[in-house]
């Protein structure tokens, strides 16, 4: 039965987190059982069970590949100048400042981009919403090669950027393929493999360029040539998306439209639970300086190595790709690691882990910023990209537990906290000619340091935090029934966030809940009513 | 199951890293101190100072000799000569990646070479220099080093950062990008706008 109706705020995070029921595009199962026809296992609504990562097969995993590679192309696009700034900038004679607001922008845009594109995938459906999005951003790359001054730079990487919102078609379109059980698991590496764009495109589009010069054209034309390859591509993942893709596992669109618009809950009210919570803001504050660091050092680290280990534009370029491709096994394992150390000492281990990974990613920078030969900074920016992306796997480890009625908006701020953090990082420590980038990311390795304290302060009466155990006598089922209101718990509209509170038991850790079962098996005394 | 093959992953991914690191070529020694070279070139150039030279198209002759104010037979050492365009300070601004620095091998301002050649003991040489392609738009001046046998630097001469000229940069734009830059987008967005049209009259049918 569907949860949240279509419109319904919140409704186009679905998925993002993996913990709450995704019943965004729901069809009723047809009669015969058809159940037989998909490659996967699946349920009673046709969602695939598990995943088999190297199956093509229509239409779970085709849905899979489809959806992270087209997020990964906007990645590559989004970050293809970076790695070729150093020729970039004597083409258009920019300064540094000019090509620190162009970080900025690239990562700005997609702040409103990706509120908008919840819309676009509750009209459109996920397939179009990531097909509009992909086709329509291809011109904005073709016309990268057009520009040539800086403030065309500028503004052409703003709108390039705004194709980033494909992270959120990606995890719906997920969403509406994978169960629930799993689709954490298939959410964390479709971003993970997704944000490995950045890292990928850091040795592509260097290697395209050395290409076109061998063929003998000028460095200033050969990287505008270059850039035809990410524009090829979003035409082409645009194509295989319409003609290979499908909204729900029946394929069956026409449902999608006759659902309708019944606004299940009212948007002012989740709205209101989301910003109220002041754990959203912790959040959005600590994502900021994990995936905002991440995305800034996309931006900086190739033109670093280029500048400051005097290295050809190739080798920065490898160099700078290790940064973003550790994505492939770092994002997940965050989420594991959150998920194992709760198993055993429940919300309590996920917050420590996230304060270590994420604190360990800050000294990391640090150490970036100050080494002085080439194998202590490579080393150094490994273990960085390690700890920062297993962070961001851990935080979305924790914001499903947040709140349960204003998940969506939760997801989506948090998400956007990471864009914000990464347009602030840039225009601090990599904008001004006051100093050098190497300074600029040690004082970026202290902020992220000093950003990721006021993770102490997250406290879950039911579970606790860092330092305090869980007030006495509190309980799941309280705190999230204290974002509905009396009238609201007398209709019986709480009954879904009960069901959450119930199952999220769990977080207690192993030893308490087998302190609450030894208690149990004991028969209460019990004096029978009678007469 | 899954997370030992990553951990596999990763430590096979660190380890190349620090292999690949370990081969890479470990920095060099400090180079020559333009400080403690001797002005001992005379060096001029053909633009003059504000003249706005086209890259690809414009040419300028550079000439250097001897400094009246040094003795004569000073240049006795000097084997050959190599000319370089530097970026005058205003073209250094804000840019950190042309800055100039004392130590000749870190030197950043003066990346272009014009010419290299043997140098004339007691004459006047020359080179006239198309302005390459690959210049970008900026101000410029003209520094000559006369190396010794061994190639290092031993004496300098330069036209000045005072009297710089400027260089227009070609774009790189031809037109043959601009037409299909122009092509795949409207291929992009009719493709878009095919599919959704036929889709929908699919639909409504």
């Amino acid at each position: 039965m569907a949860d949240m109706e279509l419109g319904a705020p919140g409704s186009s995070l679905h998925g993002v987190t993996g913990r709450e029921p995704a019943f965004a595009l729901s069809t009723e199962a047809p009669a015969g059982d058809s159940a037989a026809k998909f490659d996967l296992p699946v349920d009673s609504e046709h969602k695939a069970k598990s995943i088999r990562l190297f199956s093509f097969a229509n239409p779970h995993m085709r849905t899979f590949h489809l959806s992270w590679i087209s997020f990964f192309t906007c990645f590559v696009s989004t970050f293809a100048a970076a790695p070729l700034v150093p020729i970039i900038r004597d083409n258009l004679n920019l300064t540094k400042a000019d090509i620190g607001n162009a970080g900025v922008a690239s990562v700005s845009g997609s702040i409103f981009s990706r509120l908008a594109m919840g819309a676009v995938c509750d009209l459109l459906g996920p397939r179009y919403g990531c097909a509009f999005l992909i086709m329509l951003a291809a011109p904005t790359v073709f016309c990268m090669s057009l520009i040539d001054n800086a403030a065309g730079y500028i503004a052409v990487r703003f709108l390039i950027g705004f194709s980033l919102a494909t992270f959120v078609s990606c995890q719906y379109w997920m969403s509406t393929m994978f169960n629930s059980k799993i689709i954490g698991t298939v959410n964390g590496l479709a971003a993970g493999w997704g944000n490995m764009g950045g890292g990928a495109t850091q040795l592509i589009m260097p290697l395209v360029y050395d290409v076109i010069r061998k063929c003998g054209a000028t460095p200033f034309t050969a990287w505008r040539l270059a850039y035809f390859v990410p524009g090829s591509l979003h035409i082409l993942m645009g194509v295989l998306v319409l003609t290979l893709g499908q909204d729900l596992p029946d394929g069956n669109l026409r449902t999608l439209q006759k659902k309708g618009d019944a606004n299940k809950d009212k948007f002012s009210k989740v709205m209101w639970y989301a910003v109220t919570n002041y754990r959203t803001w912790i959040f959005v504050l600590l994502y900021g300086y994990c995936m905002g660091v991440e995305l800034t050092t996309d931006n900086v680290i190739a033109e670093y190595y280029y500048d400051h280990f005097d290295l050809d534009l190739r080798v920065a370029g490898i160099i700078a790709a290790c940064f973003g491709m550790a994505n492939i096994v770092a994002r997940p394992l965050g989420g594991i690691l959150s998920d194992v150390g709760a198993r055993y000492w429940g919300m309590r281990a996920r917050l420590w882990n996230i304060w270590i990974l994420q604190t360990a990613g800050g000294a990391f920078c640090l150490w970036l910023g100050r080494a002085s030969t080439l194998p202590a900074s490579i080393t150094a920016m490994v273990l960085f990209s390690f700890c920062a992306q297993a962070a961001c796997g851990a935080i979305f480890g924790v914001t499903p537990f947040v709140s349960r009625r204003s998940l969506g908006i939760i997801s989506g701020m948090t998400g956007a906290g990471g864009n914000f953090g990464a347009g602030l990082t840039q225009l601090l420590f990599f904008t001004s000619s006051k100093y050098s980038t190497g300074t600029g990311l040690e004082y970026m390795g202290i902020m992220i340091m000093a950003c990721t304290l006021p993770v102490v302060f997250v406290h879950f009466p039911q579970w606790g935090s860092m330092f305090f155990p869980p007030s006495s006598g509190a309980a799941e089922e309280h705190y999230y029934g204290s974002e509905w209101s009396e009238e609201e718990k007398s209709k019986g509209l709480h009954s879904a966030s009960l069901k959450f509170a119930e199952n999220s038991r769990s977080e207690r850790g192993k030893l308490r809940n087998n302190a609450v079962e030894a208690k149990a098996t004991t028969p209460p005394n019990t004096t029978p009513e009678h007469v | 199951m899954a997370m030992a093959r990553q951990g596999g992953a990763v430590s096979m991914l660190v380890l190349l890293l620090l292999l690949g690191a370990c081969s890479l070529p470990a920095p060099a020694a400090a180079g020559v101190l333009l400080s403690t070279l001797p002005k001992a070139l005379a060096v001029t150039a053909s633009p003059k100072p504000g003249q706005v030279l086209h890259s690809g198209v414009d040419k300028l002759t550079v000439t250097w000799s001897l400094n009246a104010t040094e003795p004569a037979g000073a240049d006795a050492a000097y084997k050959s000569v190599t000319v370089k365009l530097c970026y005058a300070p205003v073209s250094q601004k804000d840019r950190g990646w042309r800055k100039s620095n004392d130590d000749l091998k870190k030197d950043k301002a003066c990346q272009f070479m014009v010419t290299e050649q043997a140098y004339a003991a007691g004459a006047r040489g020359s080179f006239e220099y198309t302005v390459a392609r690959d210049i970008p738009t900026a101000s410029y001046y003209v520094r000559a080093y006369a190396l010794d046998a061994s190639g290092t630097q031993v004496a300098y001469g330069q036209t000045g950062p005072a009297t710089a000229f400027d260089v227009a940069g070609i774009t790189g734009i031809h037109a043959s990008i601009k037409v299909a830059a122009g092509v795949f987008s409207a291929f992009s967005v009719a493709a878009l706008a095919f599919f959704f049209v036929i889709e929908n009259r699919k639909k409504n049918k």
